[in-house]
């Protein structure tokens, strides 16, 4: 996937090599017997559904938003353009976290 | 406008939390519209997401399929090998192997002494026998396990398993004349329809039960209904137990505690391989006095479709 990421992690590069390597380990973990009583197709899915990532499916339709009061500094401190840094040295107020909940499936 | 800050993302396994910071007096219509904004570019990153594991999901069945494709090919030329050889091939493990004998062994049953009580004579297995009965039963299943491919035709019901065991018992072992040593299948004994029989004088010297695991209940019939026969004072006998579910040492151990908790359990003797053999002894429930020395019997033959 091209553009910023939103989440830190594998990149997929890294996710595709490991996915690879755990389907090699599965093939190789067939048992004669296993193999012998199962279709290639049937083992194929077999492999494909443990070690294989599942699409990601967001419910926004049912997404919910939450808020809670939390220590939020006084706009004195160091910023790095348009981004707050906050500072410890500096007395806190108290600001609202608004969070929004979206229900997923997947990965 | 309140001061920006990141936002955060955070996964709990079933929600995507966006959080934004944000100022008290803030209008809200502005915290909403950020926060939407937020789930735009998450719906948008989860489509790019979903389209590499879809290309994923591609590359790697074509690389799965190409392996196991390999592994069978190396199946395959084995099996096309050892077809090929002119020289003898090497005998199964006489340990694993599944004798069909030239000459079948005659089985003879024993006289006991009569009861105390100055009953009529009593009649039984020998252990040899037995022991060699049971080593015969194992290795069918063994060899059921060790070939599913080839068990699958076996497995549509307790019936046609029992069929084919009874043709292998048949041609290890007879009668003392040369006549055929089993009887079962058609026949009605006691209060339930028997599998495998040695009956002499009306009584059951040998019992052999064919069951697939349907769960402890249908189990505990089947215990119910092996007690059900008509037996000497020591019977021997045997259920051979299929397993088709993929947990099977919690099947196996749920069958053992099923016996070994049943009312008319004597005995639980300590198996040296728990997953092969468990032995029991009964009591039947006509006659105190008459036990029913019971193997547990295991295979385990993964169903496939």
């Amino acid at each position: 996937m091209t553009g910023d990421r939103l989440f830190i992690g594998p990149t997929v590069v890294e996710v595709a090599r490991s996915c690879e390597e755990a389907a090699n380990r599965a093939v190789a973990a067939f048992t004669e017997a296993e193999l012998l009583a199962n279709s290639l197709d049937q083992l194929v899915e077999a492999v494909i559904a443990a070690k294989v990532a599942h699409p990601i499916i967001l419910k926004t339709q049912d997404h919910s938003i939450g808020t809670e009061v939390v220590a939020f500094p006084e706009r004195r401190g160091l910023t790095v353009g348009s981004i707050y840094m906050p500072n410890a040295v500096l007395p806190a107020r108290e600001a609202l976290k608004a969070s929004l909940y979206i229900p997923y499936t997947g990965t | 406008m309140p001061p920006t800050t990141p936002p955060e993302a955070t996964l709990t396994g079933r929600d995507v939390i966006l959080s934004v910071m944000t100022d008290p007096d803030a209008a809200v219509q502005v915290v909403e519209k950020q926060l939407l904004g937020l789930e735009e570019n998450l719906q948008q990153w989860v489509v790019g997401v979903n389209a590499d594991i879809a290309t994923l999901e591609h590359q790697t069945r074509a690389l799965v399929r190409n392996l196991l494709a390999r592994r069978l090919g190396v199946l395959r030329q084995r099996d096309t090998m050892a077809a090929t050889f002119t020289i003898p091939v090497r005998p199964v493990d006489p340990d694993r192997a599944l004798e069909i004998p030239v000459r079948r062994t005659a089985v003879v049953l024993n006289s006991s002494p009569s009861a105390p009580t100055g009953g009529p004579q009593e009649w039984s297995l020998t252990d040899a026998i037995y022991e060699q009965m049971i080593t015969t039963i194992t290795r069918f299943g063994h060899a059921l396990e060790r070939r599913p491919a080839s068990a699958r035709l076996l497995l549509p019901d307790e019936e046609t398993l029992r069929d084919w065991l009874m043709f292998l018992l048949s041609t290890n072992y007879e009668a003392p004349d040369g006549s055929e040593l089993f009887v079962g299948g058609e026949t009605v004994n006691g209060e339930g329809k028997t599998d495998i029989l040695i009956r002499h004088q009306d009584r059951n010297a040998f019992i052999g039960e064919c069951k697939f695991w349907h769960g402890p209940k249908k189990f505990g019939e089947a215990i119910d209904q092996l007690l059900g026969y008509t037996v000497w004072r020591d019977t021997k006998a045997a259920i051979i137990l299929f397993i088709t579910s993929r947990n099977a040492t919690a099947a196996i151990d749920s069958a053992g505690g099923c016996l070994e908790r049943h009312s008319r359990c004597n005995k639980a003797k300590v198996p040296a391989d728990p997953a092969r053999r468990r032995d029991y002894v009964f009591t039947s429930p006509h006659d105190d006095q008459r036990a029913i020395s019971l193997a547990l019997l295991p295979a385990v033959l993964p169903r496939t479709n």
